[in-house]
C-alpha cells in the first residue's frame, strides 16, 4: 500500500488491533491491568527511556574478543546462553546480570585468551607493543592504557590505570615473572564490568534541561555495537573523543563509514535472524521416521537461506518489502528436495546455489521458505496456529495473550467421525467463543500455509483429504501463502512493525509509551523512504531515541557537588563531574594483597594464604605469617614445566617435556585448524594438522598425535619430541603401494608406509601425515625414541572393546593404543603401525 | 579431629594409588570408625530441586490410598524401589494463579506472583519475582561447600519468546537467573578440573578483589535499577573467589562421560539424564555443593518422548492427543523412571550410617497440573528423601481443603534444616509446613 492511498478497513483494523483479543476472559494481570484491556492512551509529548548497563551478548562478547585480540585466539564457548526478551538479545542484556556461573565462565575465559596470547613471546610482543622489562614498567603501563582504552571504549581515567599497574607489580613480584602479571591484569580488564557491560550514564542535554544526552563516547559504542555486533574501532572511538559523535553530522559521517564496513551485514543479519527467530531453528526437531532426510545441516540451510534473501534486499538500496515476493531461493540439495527443485552449482560467497522458484510453487517470499514454514509446525503436523501467531505477533505487531487459565484447550479428534484436516479440526476456535476472540487472529493467517507440511514440503492433501488455502486476514480475501506474501508486502503495518522491532534490538529495551512518537515517527519515515532499510537505520540512530536518556535522579548530578560513598576498603567523597555524572570514590580501592600485615585487597583478611617461590631452596616457598616472610621451605618437590624455565634447578630448561598426554578441547584444537572443531571432524588430516600445531606451541614439543581419548568437546591428544620431515607421496609408496596419495593420504596403508619410511631414515618409526600441502607431499613425524611392540587385537580389546580385528584402525584403536601403552608404563602410543590378522604393531612413546 | 583442608585431602586422594574407582566419594575414605563424615562434625543436610515442565495426569498420578505406606499409582509406579523415601503432597493448589505456565512456575517455586516484563505489551514475557526455593537453600549453605549451588538441564530448551520464567529454572530475583549447564562433559571439567599452582591461584583471586573493587565504584555512579543488577556481579565474583579460597574439590575423579548429540534426530534423554545424575551424586557425595536443581524439561516444555513413542513434542500432545491422552501418561511415566534413577544412585551411595537420600530434601514438581486444560488445582508435588531424620519419607498427605502449595514447598525446605518461619509472599504466604511428613 502505498502512503497516499490508504485504505479505509486498515486504519479500522489498526483502532480494533489495539484492543487486543475480544470476547475472552481472564483475571488482572500482576500490574492490576487485564492484560486483554486496550493499552492506555500513546502520549504524544517524547520522553526518553532510562540510560542502563547493557551486558554484552554472547555473540557481541565473542566479536568483541575476536576484534580486541590477535588473529587466531581461540575464542572461549563456554559462556552463558543468551536470554532473549520480547525476541532479543539485546534486551536480554538489558535486563539480566551476571550470575556467579557467568562470572566462572568469564574468569576462565580471560584466563583462556591471556594464557594464549602470552604463551608464545614473539605472539605476545608484538600484542603488547613493546617489550615489558619488569612489573609495572613504562611498557606495562602503556599497554594497559592502550589495550584499556579499546576495551573499555575510552580512555581510562589516570586512577583506573594506576590500579592496574599496581595490581601488575604486585603480582609480578610474588610470581617473579613480569610478563604473568601484565597477563593478569590483561584479565582483570577482560573481567571488569566495564568491559563486560556497555556502562552509560549521559550528560545534561545542553538544549533540554529535563533530559541527558548519551555522551559522544557512549555514542561511539551505541553505534559500534548496533551497526556491527562488537567494539568500536579506533577511528570511531578518535571522533568520539572529538565529541563528533552528538552532531548529526558527525553521526552521519560515522554511519556512512561503519555501514559501508563488512561487519555491517553481520549485525544487521543478527537483527534479522532475532527478528525471524532463526536462533530457535537449531532446537527443531522433526519425527525421523516421516522425515529422515532432517540433518542439522539442512536446519542451517534454511535459516541461511533467509539470512541471504534478507541481506540481498535490505543491505543493496533496494524496497526490503521485495522479501515477501521474491521468487528467488537459495538452497543445498537438501533444502532444493524439499521445495521440489534442482540445485545448480554452489555460489562461492555463501556455499547456496541461487534458484528460481515456479509461480506453481504457491511460495512467494520469506514466509513460503523452510525456515519459517518448519520453525512454526510440530513434528509430525502443521501449525497454523503458531505461523499465524508469529506473523500476528512479530511481523505486525499485534500482541496475543496466551490462552485463559482454565480453558480446555484440546483440540480431540471426533471418535465417531472420520478423518479431518488440520483447518476443520482448528473450527473449534472459531466457534467456541472464548478461543475464537485471539485465535480469529492467528489461525486464518496460518491457513494460507495450509498447502506446505510440518518441514515445509509441498503437499497435495492433509489426512487424504484436499487442502484449502483460500482465507481472509483482516477483511482481504487471500488465496494461498504466496498472495499472503503480496499483502503483507503492501501493509503498512509491516513496515511499521520492522521498524519497532529494530529500535527495541538497537535501544535494548521494550519501548516505553513516551518513546511511542519517536517509533511511529520512524515508521512514517520507513515509508516515505521507499522502505529502504538503511534509511531506516540511519534515521533510527539519528532519532531522540537513540540519542537520549531520561534524566535519573540517582545518577545524575549538579557539577561541581560532593556526596559520601563507599567502596570496599572504606568510605570517601565523590565528586561530580562537569559532564553531571558521578565520579569515582576517593575511599581506597582494592590492591593486590601484599605481605604486609594489612588488608590490602580488602575482603575482611589479611595477608590471606600468600606464598611466593623463595630464593635458595629449588621449589622452595615461604608463606607470609605475621606480616613478613616465614622461613624457605620445600614442601612440594619441583617439577619441571613448559615454561621456558628451570623449574626443577638441574641447569636445564624444560628437559624432558616434550613427551606428554594433554588435554585440550575441540574448541582448541579448532583454533589450529578449523575444521578440526569436534563436528565437522574428530579424526582425520585436519585434526591431524591442529594436534601437530597445538603441540608446538610453547616449545617443548615439535610435533603430535591424537586425539587418543575424546569426549564431547574434549580431546586429550599426545605432544612428542620428534623429527618432522618432508616425505613424498612417491616415496611413501615405495614403502607400501596403496599410500600414493590419491587412492589413501592417512589410513592403515600410509601408517605402514610412515613407520617403514621413518625406519628407513634410521629414525625408528613415526606418524602422520601431520600436514599435507597438497603438492605431492606429506609431512611426517619421525619419533627416534620411540618402542615399538608386536602384540594382539586381543590385547588392544581389553583397553577398549570396540578396537578388535575387525576395526583394526579407528578412535577405538587410538584410545586403547594410548591406554596400553600407559600401562605397560609409557605415556602414550600410536598406531596401528603394521597389522596381519590378529597380530598388530604399535608404537609407544615416553 | 580437626577438619582436614581441602588442598590436603587433595593431594592424599590423587597421590594414592593409580587406579582410583570410578565415581567413588573420597569422603568414605575420611569417615571415622563410627562412620560420621568429618569426625566430629555432623553429615551436611542438603536441598535439591527436580522439576519437569507439562505436568501430570492426575487421574493415574495421586495414589488411591493416604498415609504412610502409599500405594503407586500408575504414574507413581517408577519410584516404588524409593517410595519409602518420597512422600506424595496432591490436594492443593497454586494460590497465585492468573495465567499458565507462568503462573504455576513462580507460583509453586517462589511462593509469589509472576513478575511482568515490560508494560507496553499485550503478551506476557514473565520472570520470578524473588529467588527460587533452590536458592533460598544456597543462601543457607552458602560457605560450607566449594560450589554454592549446582543447575543442570537434560532436555533441551527449544525455544519462547516468553521471558527467564519459561527458558530457566534457577532464580536469584527477577531477571537475575542461573542458566542450566546442559553439556556433562563440561560439568566434568567444572566439577574436577585440575586445580592450579597455588601462585596462580592467587593471582586470580587478586584479579577479582580488582574486580570487586571496580563493581563497587560503578554502582555508587548508576541509577537504582542497576544498581541491583552490578550487587549480583558483586555477589557473583564474590561467590567465585570464596571458592578459589575453599580450594580444589575433595574428590576422586569419575570418568568424563561425553556429551549426547541427537542420535538419527532424537534426543538421547535417557543417557543425557544418566550421565547428569551421575556427576550430581558425585558432586553431591562429594560435598561439592549442597544445594541443587535439575531442570529435567522446562516449563511448557517441546520435548519429544521419544522412548514412549511420542511423535511430536510434549506441550503439543497435551493439548492435543484424545483423552484420556495415553501417550502423556507415558511420557509422565518414563519422566518418573528418570526421576527414580537420580534418587535410587542417591539412595545407593552410602554416607555415614545411611545413604544420601536419607540426608537430603528434595523438592520435585512441575508447572501446572495437567497440560490438558493448564489448571493450577491438584497440583503435582512430591518432597523426596529423609532430611536428616527431619522427614518420614513414604507418606501420601491429600489436602482435603485445596490448601496452598507453599506448605509442602516450606515442608522441604525445613526438611533440609532450613529454620523458616515462611514460605512466599501475598496469596502465596505460608507459615506452617505439613506435619504429616514430619519425622
Amino acid at each position: 500500500m502505498s502512503p497516499g492511498d490508504p485504505r479505509p478497513w486498515l486504519r479500522a483494523v489498526l483502532a480494533v488491533s489495539l484492543a487486543a483479543c475480544s470476547g475472552s476472559i481472564g483475571d488482572p494481570g500482576p500490574d492490576g491491568r487485564d492484560p486483554r484491556a486496550p493499552r492506555p492512551q500513546e502520549p504524544l509529548e517524547f520522553s526518553p527511556a532510562p540510560a542502563t548497563l547493557h551486558r554484552l551478548t554472547r555473540v557481541e562478547y565473542e566479536s568483541t574478543l575476536r576484534d580486541l585480540l590477535p588473529a587466531g585466539t581461540p575464542i572461549p564457548d563456554d559462556l552463558e546462553v543468551d536470554t532473549p526478551l520480547h525476541g532479543f538479545t539485546t534486551i536480554g542484556g538489558s535486563e539480566l546480570t551476571i550470575s556467579p556461573r557467568a562470572a566462572e565462565q568469564y574468569e576462565a575465559a580471560a584466563r583462556l585468551v591471556a594464557d594464549h596470547v602470552f604463551a608464545d613471546p614473539t605472539r605476545r610482543d608484538a600484542f603488547v607493543g613493546c617489550a615489558i622489562e619488569s612489573a609495572g614498567d613504562a611498557c606495562t603501563r602503556g599497554f594497559l592504557e592502550r589495550f584499556g582504552r579499546l576495551a573499555w571504549r575510552r580512555t581510562l581515567a589516570p586512577g583506573e590505570v594506576d590500579a592496574l599497574v599496581a595490581l601488575t607489580a604486585t603480582l609480578g613480584a610474588r610470581l617473579r615473572d613480569p610478563h604473568r602479571a601484565a597477563s593478569f591484569a590483561l584479565q582483570a580488564i577482560l573481567q571488569s564490568p566495564h568491559f563486560l557491560f556497555r556502562v552509560e550514564i549521559g550528560e545534561p542535554d545542553p538544549g533540554d534541561p529535563t533530559r541527558r544526552r548519551y555522551t559522544s563516547v557512549e555514542m561511539a559504542a551505541r553505534l559500534s555495537y548496533f551497526l556491527w555486533g562488537t567494539t568500536p574501532d579506533a577511528a570511531l572511538l578518535d571522533a568520539a573523543e572529538r565529541g563528533e559523535l552528538v552532531t548529526d553530522e558527525g553521526l552521519r559521517r560515522e554511519l556512512g563509514r561503519l555501514f559501508a564496513d563488512p561487519r555491517a551485514a553481520g549485525a544487521m543479519g543478527r537483527f534479522f535472524a532475532e527478528h525471524m527467530s532463526l536462533d530457535r531453528l537449531p532446537a527443531v526437531s522433526k519425527d525421523p521416521e516421516a522425515y529422515p532426510q532432517l540433518t542439522p545441516e539442512l536446519l542451517r540451510t534454511m535459516g541461511r537461506e533467509l539470512e541471504i534473501l534478507f541481506a540481498e534486499h535490505a543491505l543493496t538500496d533496494g524496497d526490503v518489502r521485495a522479501i515477501f515476493d521474491t521468487d528467488v531461493a537459495y538452497v543445498d540439495p537438501a533444502l532444493a528436495d524439499v521445495y521440489g527443485v534442482t540445485a545448480g552449482a554452489p555460489d562461492p560467497a555463501h556455499g547456496l546455489s541461487r534458484v528460481t522458484l515456479p509461480a506453481s510453487s504457491e511460495r512467494g517470499g520469506l514466509l513460503g521458505r523452510a525456515g519459517f514454514l518448519a520453525l512454526w509446525s510440530h513434528a509430525t503436523l502443521t501449525s497454523p496456529t503458531n505461523r499465524g501467531r508469529f506473523v500476528r505477533m512479530n511481523l505486525l505487531c499485534e500482541d496475543v495473550p496466551p490462552p485463559p487459565p482454565g480453558v480446555d484447550t484440546s483440540l480431540e479428534h471426533d471418535p465417531e467421525g472420520g478423518p479431518r484436516t488440520m483447518r476443520e479440526r482448528l473450527d473449534r476456535h472459531r466457534t467456541d467463543p472464548v478461543c475464537a476472540g485471539c485465535h480469529d487472529k492467528m489461525d486464518p493467517i496460518g491457513f494460507a500455509f495450509e498447502r506446505f507440511g510440518p518441514l515445509g514440503e509441498w503437499r497435495d492433501a492433509d489426512e487424504g483429504l484436499p487442502i484449502d488455502t483460500v482465507t481472509e486476514v483482516d477483511g482481504a480475501p487471500i488465496a494461498n501463502a504466496a498472495d499472503l506474501g503480496r499483502f503483507l508486502a503492501e501493509d503498512e503495518r509491516v513496515a511499521a512493525c520492522l521498524s519497532r522491532r529494530l529500535y527495541r534490538f538497537a535501544t535494548g529495551h521494550l519501548e516505553e509509551l513516551g518513546e511511542e512518537i519517536v517509533v511511529q515517527e520512524l515508521g512514517d519515515r520507513f515509508v516515505a523512504d521507499a522502505h529502504r532499510f538503511r534509511r531506516l537505520v540511519e534515521a533510527l540512530v539519528l532519532s531522540d531515541g537513540f540519542r537520549y536518556a531520561a534524566l535519573d535522579p540517582e545518577a545524575a548530578c549538579a557539577p561541581g557537588s560532593r556526596r559520601a560513598c563507599t567502596t570496599t576498603c572504606g568510605e570517601g567523597q565523590q565528586s561530580c563531574s562537569s559532564t553531571g555524572s558521578w565520579g569515582s570514590c576517593d575511599a581506597p580501592t582494592p590492591r593486590a594483597e601484599e605481605c604486609n600485615g594489612r588488608d590490602d585487597d580488602c575482603d575482611g583478611t589479611i595477608d590471606e594464604g600468600l606464598v611466593r617461590s623463595c630464593d635458595g631452596i629449588c621449589g622452595g616457598t615461604q608463606r607470609c605469617e605475621a606480616g613478613g616472610w616465614g622461613a624457605c621451605a620445600n614442601d612440594t618437590p619441583p617439577v619441571e614445566i613448559c615454561n621456558g624455565m628451570d623449574d626443577d634447578c638441574d641447569g636445564r630448561v624444560d628437559e624432558g617435556l616434550g613427551t606428554r598426554t594433554l588435554t585440550s578441547s575441540f574448541r582448541e584444537l579448532s583454533g589450529h585448524h578449523a575444521l578440526c572443531d569436534g563436528a565437522t571432524q574428530r579424526r582425520g588430516v585436519n585434526c591431524n594438522s591442529a594436534v601437530h600445531r597445538l603441540c608446538q606451541v610453547g616449545g617443548c614439543s615439535q610435533s603430535g598425535f591424537g586425539p587418543v581419548e575424546n569426549g564431547g568437546d574434549v580431546a586429550a591428544i599426545t605432544c612428542v619430541e620428534g623429527e618432522t620431515r618432508v616425505a613424498s607421496f612417491a616415496a611413501l609408496s615405495g614403502h607400501h603401494g596403496p599410500c600414493n596419495g590419491t587412492g589413501e593420504v592417512m589410513g592403515p596403508n600410509c601408517n605402514a608406509a610412515i613407520h617403514r619410511w621413518c625406519g628407513a631414515q634410521g629414525l625408528t618409526t613415526g606418524f602422520g601425515p601431520v600436514e599435507l600441502p597438497g603438492d605431492g607431499t606429506a609431512h611426517v613425524t619421525c619419533v627416534p625414541t620411540a618402542t615399538t611392540h608386536s602384540i594382539t587385537y586381543g590385547a588392544l580389546s581389553a583397553h577398549h572393546g570396540g578396537c578388535h580385528s575387525g576395526t583394526r584402525i579407528g578412535p577405538d584403536c587410538d584410545a586403547a593404543i594410548h591406554r596400553w601403552c600407559r600401562a605397560s608404563g609409557a605415556i602414550s602410543g600410536f598406531g596401528p603401525l603394521e597389522n596381519s590378522g590378529e597380530n598388530v604393531a604399535v608404537a609407544c612413546v615416553r | 579431629m580437626r577438619r582436614m583442608k581441602r588442598r590436603t585431602f587433595l593431594r592424599g586422594v590423587l597421590g594414592g594409588a593409580g587406579a582410583v574407582a570410578v565415581g567413588l566419594p573420597a569422603l568414605d575414605a575420611m569417615l571415622d570408625t563410627n562412620g560420621r563424615a568429618f569426625g566430629q562434625e555432623a553429615i551436611p543436610d542438603r536441598f535439591g530441586l527436580w522439576f519437569f515442565g507439562n505436568g501430570v495426569k492426575p487421574d493415574r498420578w495421586v495414589p488411591a490410598n493416604e498415609g504412610a505406606g502409599w500405594t503407586p499409582s500408575p504414574q507413581l509406579q517408577p519410584l516404588t524401589g524409593v517410595r519409602d523415601w518420597v512422600s506424595v503432597v496432591s490436594g492443593s493448589e497454586i494460590k497465585t494463579a492468573t495465567h499458565p505456565h507462568h503462573s504455576g512456575m513462580t507460583g509453586v517455586l517462589t511462593g509469589m506472583r509472576y513478575h511482568q516484563n515490560g508494560t507496553t505489551r499485550d503478551t506476557i514475557v514473565s520472570t520470578f519475582a524473588g529467588p527460587s526455593v533452590d536458592m533460598i537453600a544456597a543462601a543457607h549453605f552458602e560457605g560450607t561447600t566449594p560450589f554454592r549451588s549446582l543447575e543442570v538441564g537434560v532436555t533441551r530448551f527449544r525455544g519462547t519468546d516468553e521471558g527467564t520464567t519459561f527458558q530457566h529454572l534457577s532464580h536469584n530475583g527477577p531477571n537475575n537467573v542461573n542458566p542450566s549447564e546442559y553439556s556433562p562433559s563440561r560439568l566434568h571439567a567444572r566439577l574436577f578440573g585440575m586445580p592450579l599452582e597455588t601462585e596462580v591461584e592467587l593471582a586470580r583471586r587478586s584479579v577479582l578483589d580488582a574486580v570487586m573493587g571496580q563493581v563497587r565504584d560503578l554502582q555508587g555512579r548508576v541509577g537504582a535499577r542497576d544498581r541491583v543488577r552490578l550487587e549480583q556481579h558483586f555477589e557473583s565474583i564474590r561467590t567465585l573467589e570464596q571458592r578459589l579460597a575453599a580450594g580444589s574439590a575433595a574428590c576422586t575423579t569419575p570418568e568424563n562421560p561425553g556429551d549426547f548429540p541427537d542420535v538419527e534426530g532424537r534426543e538421547q534423554i535417557e543417557q543425557q539424564n544418566r550421565a547428569m545424575s551421575d556427576l550430581l551424586v558425585t558432586a553431591i557425595a562429594c560435598d561439592l555443593t549442597r544445594a541443587w536443581s535439575v531442570l529435567f524439561a522446562p516449563a511448557g516444555s517441546g520435548v519429544i518422548v521419544w522412548p514412549v513413542g511420542a511423535r511430536n513434542s510434549l506441550h503439543q500432545i497435551c493439548h492435543d492427543e484424545p483423552n484420556p491422552q495415553p501417550t502423556v501418561h507415558n511420557a509422565v511415566v518414563f519422566t518418573m523412571q528418570q526421576l527414580a534413577y537420580f534418587l535410587e544412585r542417591l539412595r545407593d551411595t552410602p554416607e555415614g550410617d545411611g545413604n544420601l537420600l536419607d540426608h537430603s530434601s528434595i523438592l520435585i514438581t512441575s508447572e501446572l497440573t495437567d497440560g490438558w486444560n493448564h489448571s493450577n488445582r491438584d497440583f503435582p508435588l512430591l518432597v523426596a528423601g529423609r532430611g536428616n531424620g527431619r522427614l518420614r519419607g513414604g507418606v501420601h498427605y491429600r489436602s482435603r481443603t485445596s490448601e496452598n502449595t507453599s506448605h509442602g514447598v516450606l515442608t522441604a525446605l525445613r526438611g533440609a534444616g532450613l529454620p523458616l518461619e515462611s514460605f512466599g509472599a501475598e496469596a502465596g504466604y505460608v507459615t506452617t509446613s505439613i506435619g504429616a511428613l514430619e519425622g
